[in-house]
C-alpha cells in the first residue's frame, strides 16, 4: 500500500469533482460576474477568484447548499472586499439611516438624486442591454448583488440572504430600492433616446 | 394597509415572497389605488428586462484556465488544498520509509487505542438472569464473593451483592453479576483486567 499515492488518489478525486463543478456552473457564474462589473476582464478575473476560492475551502462545501449559491456567495464577498479595497470608490451604506433622530418608520435614509433633467448627463443612443448594464453599475454594490442575484439567477429571498450573510428584510430592502433606482435610470435612458430621436439632443 | 406601506412590500409582493395576510392586504389595495398599481407594473417591467438580459459567454478555453491556476496553486501553496493533499505532500516527504513499517505502525497504534477503549469501557452483557450467566461461566474459574473492581459507571446504578469469577493467575477475567434495583432486571457485566 502506498499512502502517498492513497492521499494522491484523494486529491484527485476531488479536484475531478470540483472539476465538474466548474464545467457546470462556470456559464452562469460568469454570467452573475459580468453583470457585477460590466466587462469581460473584471468577469474572467473575478469567476476565476471564486472559484479558487471554493476550490480552496472546499472541504468546507455543505452538500446541503447548491454549489452554485455556495460560489455566489464567495463571489459576491469577493466583489465586494475588492471593491472597498480600491481608494477611489468610497462605500456609503443606503441601508443604514441617517442620524437624524428619526426612529422606526420615521428613520430618514440616503436617496440617490434623480438626474433625469440634467440634459449634460445624456449620452448618444446605445442599446437596450447596454442601458441596462450601465443602470446597474451605478447601483450601490449590495444592491447590485440583491438584484443581479433575484432577477437574473432567480434566488429566493431566503438563498440571497443566506448567501449575502444578513437578514430577509434587508434582502427585501435592498431589493425594493435597488429596483427603484434601476427603473429611474431605465427611464432617464428611454427618455433620452426619445428626446435623441426627436433630434432634440445634439 | 396605506400606500406608504404597499409601497415598501410592493418588490417582495412581485416576487412572491410576502407572508399570507400581507399579501392579500396589498392585492386588495393594489385593485383601488392606480397610483401604487402603476409601480407595481414597473417593478414587474424592471424585473422582465433584467431578467431577459442575455447572458454572455467566458472563452471557449476557460475552465481549463481556471483548472489549471487550481493546479498551479496546489504546487505553490499545498496548505490551501485541504487535508488529503496535505498529508500527500507530507508522505513524500519520506519516501525512502518503508511501508511494511507504516502499516504495522499504523496496526500497532490501532491496536493500543482498541485495548485501551476496553478497559476504560467495559461491555455490558444483558443476560436474563444470573443463573444463566454463571453457567456462561468458563469452568476453571473459581467463584469468590468479593467486591469488583470495575471502571464502568453502570456499577453506580447496581447494588447488593456482587459476584466475581476469577482465574487463579493473573491477567484474567473477572465477572460480576448483580441485580438492578431500578428495573428489576439483572445485569451482568464483563470487564477485562486484572481480578482483585
Amino acid at each position: 500500500m502506498d499512502f502517498a499515492k492513497l492521499f494522491g488518489v484523494a486529491a484527485k478525486q476531488s479536484r475531478r469533482e470540483f472539476d465538474t463543478l466548474v464545467n457546470r456552473c462556470h456559464r452562469q457564474a460568469y454570467n452573475v460576474a459580468y453583470r457585477l462589473t460590466g466587462n469581460h476582464a473584471d468577469a474572467e478575473d473575478l469567476t476565476q477568484e471564486s472559484f479558487l476560492r471554493a476550490y480552496r475551502f472546499f472541504d468546507r462545501y455543505n452538500r446541503d447548499m447548491p454549489f452554485e449559491n455556495w460560489l455566489y456567495r464567495i463571489m459576491s464577498r469577493v466583489f465586494i472586499d475588492e471593491l472597498r479595497k480600491k481608494p477611489k470608490h468610497k462605500s456609503i451604506s443606503l441601508d443604514a439611516p441617517l442620524s437624524l433622530g428619526g426612529s422606526g418608520e420615521n428613520e430618514v435614509t440616503l436617496e440617490i438624486p434623480d438626474f433625469t433633467s440634467d440634459p449634460a448627463l445624456m449620452i448618444l443612443s446605445e442599446t437596450l442591454e447596454e442601458t441596462l448594464q450601465k443602470a446597474l453599475l451605478s447601483l450601490p454594490d449590495e444592491f447590485r448583488v440583491s438584484v443581479i442575484l433575484a432577477d437574473i439567477e432567480g434566488l429566493s429571498y431566503e438563498e440571497i440572504a443566506e448567501t449575502m450573510n444578513c437578514s430577509l428584510g434587508t434582502v427585501r430592502s435592498r431589493l425594493h430600492r435597488g429596483r427603484k433606482l434601476l427603473r429611474q435610470r431605465v427611464q432617464i435612458a428611454q427618455t433620452k433616446e426619445k428626446l435623441n430621436g426627436e433630434g432634440l439632443l445634439r | 394597509m396605506n400606500c406608504r406601506k404597499v409601497s415598501h412590500s410592493i418588490s417582495a409582493y412581485a416576487d412572491g415572497e410576502l407572508p399570507g395576510m400581507e399579501h392579500r392586504a396589498v392585492h386588495e389595495h393594489l385593485k383601488m389605488c392606480e397610483s401604487c398599481r402603476d409601480d407595481y407594473e414597473g417593478i414587474l417591467e424592471t424585473k422582465r428586462l433584467f431578467g431577459a438580459m442575455p447572458m454572455p459567454s467566458p472563452r471557449s478555453e476557460f475552465v481549463q484556465i481556471v483548472m489549471q491556476r487550481i493546479r498551479e496553486e496546489e504546487v505553490i501553496s499545498p496548505r490551501h488544498v485541504g487535508f488529503w493533499r496535505m498529508l500527500e505532500e507530507r508522505f513524500r516527504l519520506h519516501p525512502t520509509m518503508p511501508q511494511g513499517a507504516i502499516v504495522a505502525a499504523s496496526l500497532a497504534v490501532f491496536g493500543v487505542l482498541l485495548m485501551g477503549q476496553k478497559l476504560n469501557r467495559p461491555e455490558l452483557t444483558l443476560l436474563s438472569s444470573a443463573d444463566e450467566a454463571l453457567e456462561a461461566a468458563p469452568a476453571t474459574m473459581v467463584f469468590s464473593e468479593q467486591s469488583a473492581t470495575s471502571f464502568s459507571p453502570m456499577r453506580m446504578l447496581l447494588s447488593q451483592k456482587q459476584y466475581t469469577l476469577s482465574a487463579p493467575h493473573p491477567p484474567a477475567f473477572h465477572w460480576e453479576t448483580s441485580r438492578n434495583n431500578l428495573s428489576g432486571s439483572f445485569l451482568q457485566q464483563v470487564s477485562l483486567g486484572r481480578a482483585n
